[in-house]
């Protein structure tokens, strides 16, 4: 019985340390996610001067949360902002973002639409820069922390099944 | 039921709605415009023109700039060259002029700001309101017409209504919609009834827009709205040459002053327009319409201007 207490005590390790690593391939993956949208905007802005709620409906298939929410919303009839504001409320994804990367999040929200489409496109252009580096961020973060947290979790689940037994 | 006000009122966003909640429903029926500045509590003008305010909440210069937003559809960039003709057409048809602070770079006029006022005109269809002029102008088969009327006598809706006439008839329809209020073509639908026959050019520039229907669309009538400037009258001509018939709308109050102007003769003369229509100054559909015969209207006109020559002459002898 001790030792399949140990054992469960050690899987508990295994996958809190998987759960923290996951958590930053996550982040990476939304960071990553914003920073292509940002792209896909000034393409549709550039070429078709795509208003923002036929522009965010487009953009409903995107793997982030909030602009696939926020285009739910906005295809219901709500106004842009007012999705928007919805969608970062109401997005799991958020909340496993630092608060600069939350951040950028509502600015975009609450900044685009407001310029010709030569500011929307230089705007846009220094939000997908800021989204990647954030990225970048994010990937080296998960570089050096992975395997911490993968030892971490493992030698942590011993060290407890140890005291157990 | 919601009524054409209330659509309109919709697309100035929750804020400005709310304001308006206290407006009796025979006020939103005759409404005519929504109006909006800042300082000053939001109003209506009303078919008889005058204006009625509701409330006494005055608005801020933050919910005017707001409204503007919200007509904008939050895509200021999706806007900017009507923006720079200092107005908006928006889901509807209606169309929303500013009263602002203009922005230029060098002496090109690039943008708006300091949003001080709005103007919504709102569109209103009336099916059938075009039959006084249908009935009598294309029973002898389609020609050319000349709708002129002052500004809000109705010369758009008669467009409107002419086109849904000729296109439910089987007739081939192309609407030349420079600022998007004929048609008011809105994510590739129209809110009005344009019949299935109808094809629309929205947001090309007239002489374009003419062009390009003759090339590729092959219409047998064209319908544009405010046409008068040197490219318009030759694209006009092309379109007549390649066999369609031209229905368009002039500003003008009445046959004189119709003539005195350079640009209408000129239209006049070029031969597109067998007949033109004079709406009353606010046309309340029930009311006859003086329609003129094109040619009756250029012979007045040379024997007037013959007679001007010959007195300048005498005058000068």
């Amino acid at each position: 019985m001790k030792i399949i207490g140990a054992l469960l005590i050690v899987i508990c390790g295994v996958l809190i340390g998987s759960e923290l690593r996951e958590r930053l391939r996550s982040r990476v993956r939304i960071l990553g996610e914003y920073e292509s949208v940002c792209l896909r905007m000034i393409s549709m802005i550039r070429f078709q001067h795509t208003p923002l709620d036929r522009l965010i409906v487009k953009l409903k298939d995107s793997d982030s949360d909030v602009i696939s929410m926020c285009g739910l919303y906005v295809d219901e009839g709500d106004d842009f902002r007012e999705a928007w504001e919805k969608a970062v409320a109401s997005s799991g994804e958020i909340q496993l973002l630092r608060e600069e990367e939350k951040k950028l999040i509502k600015e975009l929200g609450e900044y685009i639409g407001r310029s010709d489409s030569d500011g929307e496109i230089t705007m846009l252009g220094g939000m997908k820069e800021e989204f990647g580096k954030a990225a970048k961020r994010a990937q080296k973060e998960l570089s050096e922390k992975s395997r911490v947290y993968s030892v971490c979790g493992v030698l942590g689940g011993i060290m407890c099944a140890l005291m157990v037994i | 039921m919601k009524t054409e006000f209330d659509n309109a009122l919709c697309t100035m966003g929750a804020q400005i709605q709310k304001l308006f909640s206290v407006m009796p429903e025979e006020d939103k029926r005759s409404a005519c415009e929504i109006r909006l500045r800042t300082g000053i509590p939001p109003s209506i003008t009303d078919s008889s023109g005058r204006t009625i305010s509701y409330g006494n909440e005055r608005l801020t210069p933050y919910q005017v700039e707001e409204a503007f937003m919200h007509l904008c559809g939050h895509s200021v960039y999706s806007h900017t060259q009507e923006l720079r003709n200092g107005f908006i057409t928006v889901k509807g048809g209606h169309r929303a002029g500013f009263g602002a602070r203009a922005v230029y770079d060098g002496d090109r006029l690039t943008g708006i700001r300091e949003i001080s006022s709005i103007n919504l005109r709102i569109a209103r269809e009336v099916i059938g309101c075009s039959t006084q002029l249908t009935d009598r102008v294309f029973c002898g088969g389609l020609c050319g017409l000349l709708v002129v009327g002052v500004p809000s006598s109705g010369k758009t809706t008669q467009l409107r209504d002419i086109a849904r006439y000729l296109s439910e008839s089987g007739r081939r329809v192309t609407v030349c919609d420079e600022r998007g209020e004929i048609a008011a073509m809105c994510g590739c639908v129209s809110p009005f009834r344009l019949g299935r026959c109808c094809d629309v050019l929205t947001g090309f520039a007239k002489a374009e827009a003419m062009l390009r229907a003759v090339r590729c669309l092959n219409p047998q009538a064209i319908i544009c709205d405010e046409i008068g400037s040197g490219e318009e009258v030759s694209a006009l001509c092309e379109a007549v040459n390649a066999g369609a018939c031209v229905i368009a709308s002039v500003h003008a109050s009445h046959e004189e002053e119709l003539m005195k102007r350079p640009q209408c003769v000129k239209l006049l003369k070029t031969g597109a327009f067998k007949r033109v229509a004079f709406l009353p100054k606010k046309y309340l559909y029930d009311e006859e319409i003086k329609v003129k015969d094109a040619g009756d209207l250029i012979e007045n006109h040379r024997s007037v201007t013959d007679r001007y020559m010959r007195s300048a002459d005498r005058l000068g002898a």
